[in-house]
């Protein structure tokens, strides 16, 4: 074991969106700021967008499914529990190096689920406890949209919104038929040149990477700033503990590199940024006398409540030119009609539905591989090809209750390419959710068919989706009923903070990573307030 | 990705299946119109996330002269083998170019959005229904 690299302020294991955010703030404030990521910066020439063969190259070498993919950076999972694959990339950026950046806040009644709805928990929060900070990094961001949405209170955007385009036209109409909320998509990219972000193109290929360069995925929208402000970011770096000292503070995290040798890096905070698996999987592996169950884990519910909000999709055929080649994608727009509770649908909570253009022929090809040899091929291939160009998605993310018993674990066999237990995955779709699941889907039906869909191809679950992963080290102010506290502090280690999507109380049933960055702009500037109290030089 | 490379003889017996189950019409070129073919098959294969084992299997599963009842039987008979080779053979075709123009893809990729093109969108008054409607989220601060 060497102790190459001295002492740090603060160490952070991660280079998602939480870890940049919690960097970016920490650094511009004089801290010295350490970020150790097991995966590496990813070129923007490699992505698969830009290849004709990009929807090919999905099925394995970029496929979201870190199982799938199987790169060094990557850590398996035990998934022979799980209804629903928690999908991830790992590298500089995390998973927002391939999101849609769809970029949403949770309204105000995800807080209160508890008092509104008498299931779950509250947040220890509220609404207007985080509004200053999802507006600080929309700012930072340059997120476009168009504020003025009356499914929230007010809220508006550096950047105006995208173009709905003619795909996001019709589908509007159709929602204003039946008399349904819609709003003009708000994505974390930006409409203008902005910062090192160039305007975007349209390319539509935004879930594979941008090739523009023109999307806010936190290697472009983050890191650079954060090592402008002297961050120290190491690539290649899987942590494999965090250690204690005798007093019971964290001290340092052991990590590996590449070939396979071991590192220490000491610090004074130790911030978690590895996301809702990666988070509980090495708080568990942080086992010592002093903490037998995990570190941080005197509630026992480091890694319980495990949320992976199911997506499913209903996709349109248009007989009309939608140029559905056309980004962004990214949301075109998305509704929140069916987004608050009501008991008549025989389910709490509710769900996001957004809408966003199919540039792919292959993916509406496989929609139709259930047909009989005849109808599927010959002549009649052309029948289904033509609609290549015509197509939209319109996507339902559900609204998951934190339940104990989904949650992850670490496996008694399946270890990853260091040595190190990987994660196992006990996840089952409640019957709340499966019935948010039907119900949604089916109004996805309608909205397409009163926007004159020709054809309408329903996909009742999406396994490998949507890369939300929340939940598995809640926040709260009992220490018996939750990991940490207000803040993202632990209960337990008052120098461990934890900034992924772990700390979420409860989902909401929205896209989480203007939630998490937001968070996680809070708790690192807490971390730096309290700074005398943490034996962090200021 | 898979690293198989494929034979002459085997992009023979891959043009064939596709030309049978992807023939040409009046609107759509036929797989001999493509010139680069043999090269977009090649690609496809590149690219995709089969193993080779299961390609190399399932193209020699591919009838010596298939004509649509040998394609029709084969994927009768060897379902997960078909359906490998008509992604294969789709890939390749929906990646030429005198498809997509056929199909009005453009083959520049860029459309940055022209500044007024959302204000456009907006002056037809398609949100004045939504917003008429006022607010609908519930005010936790009255809760
Ligand atoms: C295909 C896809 C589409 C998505 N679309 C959207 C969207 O449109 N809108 C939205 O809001 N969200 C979207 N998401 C989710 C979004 O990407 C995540 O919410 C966000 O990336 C979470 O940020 P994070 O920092 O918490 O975690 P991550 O982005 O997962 O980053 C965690 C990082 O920690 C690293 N790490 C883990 N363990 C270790 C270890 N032991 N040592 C060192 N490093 C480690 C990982 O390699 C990873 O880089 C999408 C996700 C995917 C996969």
């Amino acid at each position: 074991m060497v102790d190459a690299l001295g002492h740090t302020d603060v160490v952070i294991i991660g280079a998602g969106p939480s870890g940049a955010v919690t960097a970016h703030t920490l650094a511009s404030k004089g801290f010295s700021v350490t970020c150790l990521e097991q995966g590496d910066w990813i070129s923007p020439a490699d992505y698969p967008g830009n290849r004709p063969e990009y929807e090919l190259l999905l099925q394995q070498k970029w496929s979201w499914n870190p199982n799938t993919r199987g790169r060094p950076a990557d850590y398996p999972m035990n998934l022979d529990a799980a209804e629903v694959t928690p999908i991830m990339i790992a590298g500089v950026g995390g998973s927002s190096v391939f999101y849609g950046a769809h970029w949403m806040r949770l309204p105000p009644s995800d807080f209160r689920v508890r008092t509104l709805d008498g299931v779950a928990d509250d947040w220890p929060i509220d609404y207007y406890d985080l509004e200053p900070f999802y507006n600080r990094v929309d700012e930072f961001l340059g997120v476009a949209g168009l504020g003025g949405d009356p499914a929230y209170p007010p809220q508006d955007y550096r950047m105006p919104p995208h173009p709905l385009g003619k795909g996001g036209m019709l589908m509007a109409a159709g929602l204003n038929k039946l008399g349904w909320h819609w709003w003009p998509g708000t994505n974390a990219i930006p409409t203008n040149k902005f910062r090192n972000m160039e305007k975007c193109v349209r390319w539509g290929v935004c879930e594979t990477g941008c090739p523009a360069g023109a999307k806010a995925s936190f290697d472009l929208g983050y890191w650079p700033h954060a090592r402008a402000a002297g961050a120290r970011l190491i690539t290649g770096a899987r942590v494999r503990e965090i250690t204690t000292d005798p007093q019971g503070r964290a001290d340092a995290v052991i990590w590996i590199d590449r070939d396979g040798r071991e590192h220490v890096q000491k610090a004074s905070v130790v911030v978690m940024a590895a996301n809702g698996v990666g988070t509980p999987r090495l708080l568990l592996m942080s086992k010592s006398a002093r903490f037998p169950e995990g570190l941080g884990n005197s509630s026992g519910l480091v890694g319980r409540n495990l949320m992976l909000h199911p997506n499913n999709e209903v996709l349109g055929l248009y007989d009309e030119d939608i140029e559905s080649w056309k980004g962004p994608a990214g949301q075109l727009l998305y509704s929140l009609q069916f987004y608050e509770t009501d008991r008549s649908r025989g389910f709490l909570r509710g769900s996001k539905v957004n809408l966003m253009p199919v540039p792919g022929i292959l993916r509406i090809l496989e929609h139709f591989d259930h047909l009989p040899f005849g109808k599927r091929w010959g002549s009649a291939i052309h029948d289904i090809g033509k609609y290549a160009g015509r197509a939209l998605s319109l996507a339902g993310n559900i609204e998951d209750l934190p339940e104990e018993h989904n949650r992850v674990t670490l496996d008694p066999v399946l270890t990853d390419s260091d040595g190190i237990p990987a994660p196992r995955i006990e996840y089952r779709i409640s019957e709340n959710t499966q019935r948010n699941l039907d119900f949604t889907l089916d109004r996805m039906a309608e909205m397409h068919e009163a926007a004159g869909a020709a054809h309408i191809l329903r996909q009742p679950l999406w396994k490998d989706a949507p890369g939300h992963l929340l939940g598995t080290a809640r926040m709260g102010d009992d220490p018996e009923r939750s990991v940490v506290d207000r803040f993202g502090r632990s209960h337990d280690v008052p120098n461990l903070f934890i900034v992924d999507g772990s700390v979420m109380v409860t989902s909401g049933g929205l896209n989480p990573t203007a939630t998490i960055a937001a968070l996680a702009l809070r708790c690192a500037e807490h971390i730096a307030e309290t700074a005398r109290f943490q034996e962090v030089a200021a | 990705m898979s690293d198989m490379t494929l034979a002459p003889a085997d992009i023979a017996l891959l043009t064939r299946l596709a030309d049978v189950l992807i023939p040409g019409t009046a609107d759509m070129p036929a797989v001999g119109e493509i010139a680069d073919y043999a090269d977009l098959l090649r690609r496809a294969v590149a690219a995709c996330g089969y193993a080779a084992a299961d390609l190399r299997a399932a193209i020699d599963m591919i009838p010596a002269e298939v004509d649509w009842e040998g394609a029709k039987a084969f994927s009768e008979a060897r379902p997960g083998s078909f359906r490998i080779l008509g992604v294969i053979v789709s890939a390749a075709y929906y990646m030429a170019r005198p498809v997509l123009d056929r199909l009005k893809f453009p083959d520049d990729r860029r459309h940055p959005a022209a500044d007024d093109e959302f204000a456009n969108e907006y002056m037809t008054g398609i949100l004045d229904p939504v917003t008429e409607r006022g607010p609908v989220y519930r005010d936790t601060r009255q809760a």
